[in-house]
């Protein structure tokens, strides 16, 4: 739902754009047109994502002009949420957006943050912010999708999940938990299969994919 | 004596020097004779010349010339002796003055009309005919014979004589001498000078045989005609003077001698005759174009006169004004006719013949009804019946004239009325004096039998009187008479219009502003004495009348007054604006106006203020009233109370423009402007209201608890007092806003009220964490409403809560037991909330039942402690499946879950039981084996009931209960349900993120240089 509320308003955007284009070529310019033009070419979205991808990984990039203080304050938080400091942290991150209001990353860490003091709906919140600033960022989909597992809305979790995957098939986050949501709640005993299975390929080295793989064919024989 | 000698003497000297006749001609060819006359004084000179004739005829032979010298000797002789010289010509008496009283004036004194060519009717009628019939005096006769000094009787004789013997002589001796008629003429002058009358007229009837043509004819007829009519020989005077007419109008007796014929006539009664003659000399004048309204020589003028009074005598004798008519039916109108008539009217009247003479004047209206003369002849009947005495003909008369000659008749459509001003004047004054005169006899209280006539009569004089003069100066006065009259006769509508009229229609006089109030007057009568339906008319008739007098005459005397009652009629027809607008036109004009009126004005301004809304001005109004209103005036208690609504209806107005802060100091305000209002009380918890509308809880407060203080009785305590409890709730105050809710629950008259005041006092009670007076609350609200049940079960479930909270576990439990049991008996009165609740309250006995169970350790001896152990299982699970039946999917997942650990529990007692002392250690493998087969299916049975809990997903429920179980799967059963999903972990970069698969081969140094995936493996 909220992508397509976020295109609808890209392309409210569009169209104010094309409408005062239309009304730059049609009507007899005059001072007060002038103005106007100019700050709807402000207003116009800049190219300040950029995401490279191959078959082992991506890599994205956010124009983020910000002083360096504000970099360290960044780090600051990051840290101290490292360190299981998430009130402190979630303050210093909340006090960043102040200054930073659209970056992804800030909000992707504040959902984290949040999902891991119990605040789930903050958490939601805030993830949703961060895929409607990058809405093609895997990281963000794979943690709402787990905030959402966790509120129940199972279905929301699904859609979230396969979402990363799209964006990267071989992400393997969400490979392993849209496995465990089809396994455990949903008991789509196929997706968890096909999910586990990926899992396994895309991170080899977890030896407890072998055995959740084993006692679904077990269970999948009954 | 001398003047008149000395002028006979002049006349030959002057006739000498500038004579054309052919007399003197004649005498002037003896000039050839030497006579030495040229030289001779005057005086001398007849003597002189008698003595040259003399000479001559002694001297010289006869010729041609003796019977001339003759003739001139003759003549001169008579000349000398009577001082004449016979030329014939008529000298004419002097006329008598004319006598002061020539005109009679007009009753009304307005100029009485020329009536030109009137005879002088002062003379008497004998008089007139002495003097008219007269024997014409000729130069030469009817007078004394003139004595010359120095001569004697005797020589005084001896002249004439010596010229008759000349003449005679000359006529025998020169019978062709062809001047004989004028010998003949001579002759019978100078027989006539001696008195011997009959010698002259033989002498002249032989020069009429003789000389038929000669130039004397006419003048000689004349002497004739005169001598026999002194004589009464009427038959030989007509015959004379006929001789002259004959002649036509060349001679210049023929006037004379119509005139005399006439009266011939006239004396032998033949007055139709006479009358000919007499208009024949009028014909002859007005054709030698006589202006009968023109000057003339006195003589002619007089005998002009003499005619038309000769010609009134005949047309009275022979019957009178009728007569007239007919005589110039039949003999032809004449241009003069009118003058005919009018001296014939002014005849009559002096004879006092008063209908003759108007009967005259009528006559002459009658038939020519568009002569220039009629009206003024019809003015004249109206003088003539005035002078009689004829009260009535008068009035008849008169009002002839103002129909026949009013403005609008028809003979001003033949005339230019501007060019008859006497006419129009006396119009004005006729019409005035009809009008008077109505009006006088319908005031007379011995006429009332007559007074609808005089009503008539006057009321359409003075009508006709303004429709004829609107513009004049007597309009005025005399549209007030009328008004008047209306008013008399209490026709108060037209009476009040009229007098309108006359106070606004006319230029500025000095009976308007009069005329405006009884204007006033009349409509007020009329309003008296009218009926329901014209009632309303004839009031706004009143009031405009009222406002118009006001407004034309400020400087009256009662325009203060009449205003007001304007004012007051206005508010009383609902004119609010109008009302208003008069009463301040008072207020403001007539600051000094008495008491009453101003009191009057200030009320019907406050009063129309109210109903046009205008509170402020109300206000001021009505204190202005109270102001002037004695302190012990019995009205002071309304006006009060009126002061103080319009003070409250501006807080209104405020409220509804939302400037509460506004409204309430209005609503405040009543207390001081008014403090003795009724409103009052109501205005000061209005004003609490609009405080609490703008959310100051503290003056709210204040003045709610103000006015419950003052007006303990008043019906709106009890509201007053919700208010207050809403205020302090709404300021925060929870503990005053719960006491207040338990009084209103106290005094509370309705069941509804008190309960819903019990549950506000508890909640505010609760809110302020007062949990005793909360419980009280509550418990008294269900006690007492058991209905409506899911309020009570509500109410019930807040009552558990403070019991828990206040670790009263059981009354906790009590209530909670209560809500179930009254939820499972609500029958059709269960809802799903008293259902939810009930699950609730189930789920925590349930709990405690199961807690129960757990608490139970199986103990030896055994079989003792599992039976109570399977006791409390059996209740637990009794009781845990119950809940199942609420279907409340979260009470659902509790009683699964508790169910599953019931199973559990009882596997681990099992396993965890005392085990027999005194068992050796194989006894003790085999009991612990058997334990362990008999525990085993309890933890089976756990699993799967726990595995149901998360089958509820798939119906779409997902709660702590599930999470729970699967809590639980995951410790027993961890390899399938100990799966946890993993983060990625917090980013640590702000612009950069890399992620690389886990599967994928070592990236490339750059990359990993700066590739973090710290968490890739999660937590």
């Amino acid at each position: 739902m909220r992508p397509g509320v976020n295109r609808c308003f890209k392309a409210g955007r569009r169209l104010v754009l094309l409408a005062a284009m239309f009304v730059a070529a049609c009507s007899t310019p005059t001072k007060q047109d002038k103005p106007v033009q100019k700050g709807l070419a402000k207003a116009a979205p800049v190219a300040r994502v950029d995401i490279q991808q191959d078959a082992t990984g991506f890599t994205i990039l956010e124009d983020v002009r910000v002083s360096a203080d504000l970099r360290a304050e960044y780090e600051s938080a990051v840290r101290m949420l490292e360190l299981q400091q998430y009130e402190q942290g979630i303050a210093s991150l909340l006090k960043i957006t102040e200054s930073a209001p659209n970056v992804t990353a800030i909000y992707i860490d504040l959902g984290m943050a949040y999902a891991r003091t119990g605040d789930l709906d903050k958490a939601e919140e805030s993830l949703k912010k961060a895929v409607q600033l990058n809405p093609r960022h895997p990281i963000a989909y794979n943690e709402l999708g787990v905030v959402y597992r966790r509120k129940g809305k199972f279905n929301e979790a699904r859609a979230s999940y396969e979402k990363a995957l799209e964006l990267f098939p071989s992400f393997h986050f969400a490979q392993r938990n849209l496995a465990i949501l089809c396994d455990v709640y949903l008991a789509d005993l196929g997706c968890a299969l096909q999910h586990y299975t990926a899992y396994q390929q895309a991170a080899p080295d977890d030896p407890e994919t072998a055995k959740w793989l084993a006692d679904l064919n077990a269970r999948a024989k009954r | 004596m001398r003047p008149l000698r000395v002028a006979l003497m002049l006349s030959p000297v002057l006739v000498t020097a500038c004579a054309p006749a052919p007399d003197k001609q004649t005498l002037a060819e003896l000039r050839n004779v030497p006579a030495d006359t040229a030289d001779v004084h005057v005086d001398q000179g007849l003597d002189r010349a008698m003595e040259s004739y003399r000479r001559y005829l002694e001297e010289t032979p006869k010729t041609a010339m003796t019977p001339e010298a003759m003739r001139r000797l003759a003549d001169l002789k008579v000349e000398k002796q009577f001082g004449i010289l016979g030329d014939g010509k008529m000298v004419e008496l002097a006329a008598p003055e004319p006598a002061p009283e020539r005109m009679v004036l007009a009753a009304t004194g307005a100029e009485r009309p020329k009536a030109a060519g009137i005879a002088d009717l002062s003379e008497s009628q004998q008089e007139f005919e002495r003097r008219a019939t007269s024997q014409a005096q000729l130069a030469s006769g009817g007078r004394e014979p003139v004595s010359v000094p120095g001569t004697t009787d005797t020589q005084a004789a001896s002249g004439p004589l010596e010229a008759i013997a000349l003449y005679d002589q000359l006529l025998s001796e020169y019978p062709t001498y062809e001047h004989n008629d004028k010998v003949l003429y001579q002759k019978s002058r100078a027989y006539d000078e001696l008195g011997r009358t009959e010698e002259a007229m033989q002498t002249m009837e032989r020069l009429i045989a003789e000389h038929p043509e000669s130039r004397y004819i006419d003048e000689v007829q004349f002497r004739r005609a005169e001598y026999f009519f002194t004589r009464r020989k009427f038959r030989e005077a007509e015959g004379a003077y006929e001789a002259i007419i004959a002649l036509g109008a060349r001679s210049e007796y023929y006037e004379l001698a119509l005139y005399k014929l006439g009266w011939t006539l006239y004396k032998q009664e033949f007055y139709d005759e006479a009358l000919h003659r007499y208009v024949a000399l009028l014909d002859h004048k007005v054709s030698i174009g006589y202006d009968f309204d023109a000057r003339h020589e006195e003589g002619d003028e007089r005998r002009v006169a003499d005619t038309f009074r000769v010609i009134s005598l005949s047309f009275s004798n022979l019957g009178g004004s009728e007569v007239v008519g007919e005589y110039f039916a039949t003999n032809g109108s004449r241009t003069y006719e009118d003058r005919i008539y009018s001296n014939l009217g002014e005849f009559y009247l002096t004879k006092l013949r008063y209908h003759d003479a108007a009967a005259a004047y009528k006559a002459f209206i009658g038939l020519y009804p568009l002569h220039r003369t009629s009206p003024h002849f019809s003015m004249r009947v109206v003088e003539i019946y005035t002078k009689g005495g004829f009260q009535k003909l008068v009035l008849d008369s008169k009002k002839e004239f103002a129909k026949t000659y009013g403005v609008h008749a028809e003979y001003w459509r033949h005339f230019a009325i501007d060019e008859a001003p006497e006419v129009l004047s006396y119009l004005k004054s006729n019409l005035k004096d009809l009008a008077n005169h109505y009006h006088a006899q319908y005031q007379r209280a011995d006429l009332s039998e007559e007074k609808p006539a005089n009503y008539r009569e006057a009321l359409q004089w003075y009508r006709e009187f303004l429709a004829s003069f609107p513009k004049d100066a007597d309009s005025p006065p005399t549209n007030y008479q009328l008004a008047d009259l209306l008013l008399e006769e209490k026709n108060f509508g037209e009476a009040a219009r009229e007098y309108e009229r006359t106070a606004y229609d006319y230029p500025a006089h000095e009976k308007a502003a009069a005329a405006g109030y009884a204007a006033i007057f009349a409509h007020r009568e009329n309003l008296k004495a009218a009926d329901e339906i014209a009632q309303p008319t004839i009031k706004r008739d009143t009031i405009a009348s009222s406002l118009k007098f006001a407004d034309t005459f400020p400087q009256h005397e009662h325009a203060a007054k009449v205003l007001g009652a304007a004012a007051d009629d206005l508010y009383e027809l609902k004119d609010f604006k109008p009302a208003l607008a008069a009463a301040q036109k008072l207020i403001e004009r007539y600051p000094a106006a008495e008491l009453p009126v101003l009191r009057s004005a200030w009320t019907v301004a406050a009063h129309a203020s109210v109903e046009l809304a205008e509170y402020p001005q109300a206000e001021l109004a009505y204190t202005r009233v109270l102001e002037l209103t004695p302190e012990n005036d019995e009205k002071r208690a309304a006006l009060v109370d009126n002061l103080a609504a319009s003070i409250y209806k501006q807080g209104e107005a405020a409220n509804t423009a939302q400037d509460y802060r506004t409204a309430a100091n209005h609503f405040l305000r009543i207390k001081q402007a008014a403090p003795t209002s009724k409103i009052r009380a109501a205005a000061e918890y209005d004003a609490g209201a609009a405080l609490i509308r703008l959310e100051d809880w503290t003056a709210a407060a204040d003045v709610l608890d103000a006015f419950r203080r003052t007006y303990p009785e008043h019906e709106l305590n009890r509201e007053a007092t919700k208010q207050i409890a809403f205020v302090y709730r709404q300021s925060g105050q929870v503990a005053r806003a719960a006491s207040e809710y338990e009084r209103i629950a106290t005094e509370a008259d309705k069941p509804e009220l008190r309960g819903e005041a019990l549950l506000l006092a508890g909640d505010l009670h609760e809110q302020g964490k007062n949990t005793e007076r909360a419980l009280a609350a509550y418990l008294a609200y269900v006690k007492e409403f058991p209905k409506p049940l899911d309020l009570g079960v509500e109410t019930r479930f807040k009552i558990a809560e403070l019991y828990k909270n206040a670790s009263d576990i059981a009354r906790y439990h009590e209530q909670l037991q209560q809500i179930v049991s009254i939820d499972a008996a609500a029958g059709a009165e269960r809802t799903n909330r008293t259902r939810t609740l009930a699950a609730g309250s189930a789920l925590v006995l349930a709990e405690q039942l199961y807690a129960q169970f757990a608490s139970v350790k199986l103990m030896q001896p055994f079989e003792r402690s599992l039976q109570l152990k399977q006791q409390r299982m059996d209740a637990a699970m009794k009781s845990l499946s119950a809940l199942v039946d609420y279907q409340v999917g979260e009470v659902t997942a509790a009683a699964t879950f508790y169910m599953a650990e019931v199973y559990y529990g009882f596997n681990r007692s099992l396993v965890e039981s005392e085990r027999p002392k005194d068992l050796q250690a194989s006894q003790l493998q085999d009991y612990e084996l058997a334990l362990e087969e008999n525990a085993f299916p309890f933890e089976e049975k756990a699993i799967g009931v726990h595995e149901k809990n998360l089958e509820l997903i798939r119906s779409g429920i997902y709660n702590e209960w599930i999470e729970k179980s699967l809590a639980k799967l995951a410790q027993l059963m961890p390899a399938r349900y100990a799966k946890t999903e993993l983060s990625s972990g917090f980013l640590g970069s702000l612009d950069r993120y890399a992620y690389r698969t886990p599967s994928a081969p070592p990236p490339e140094p750059a990359i990993a240089a700066t590739a973090g995936v710290p968490n890739a493996t999660g937590r």
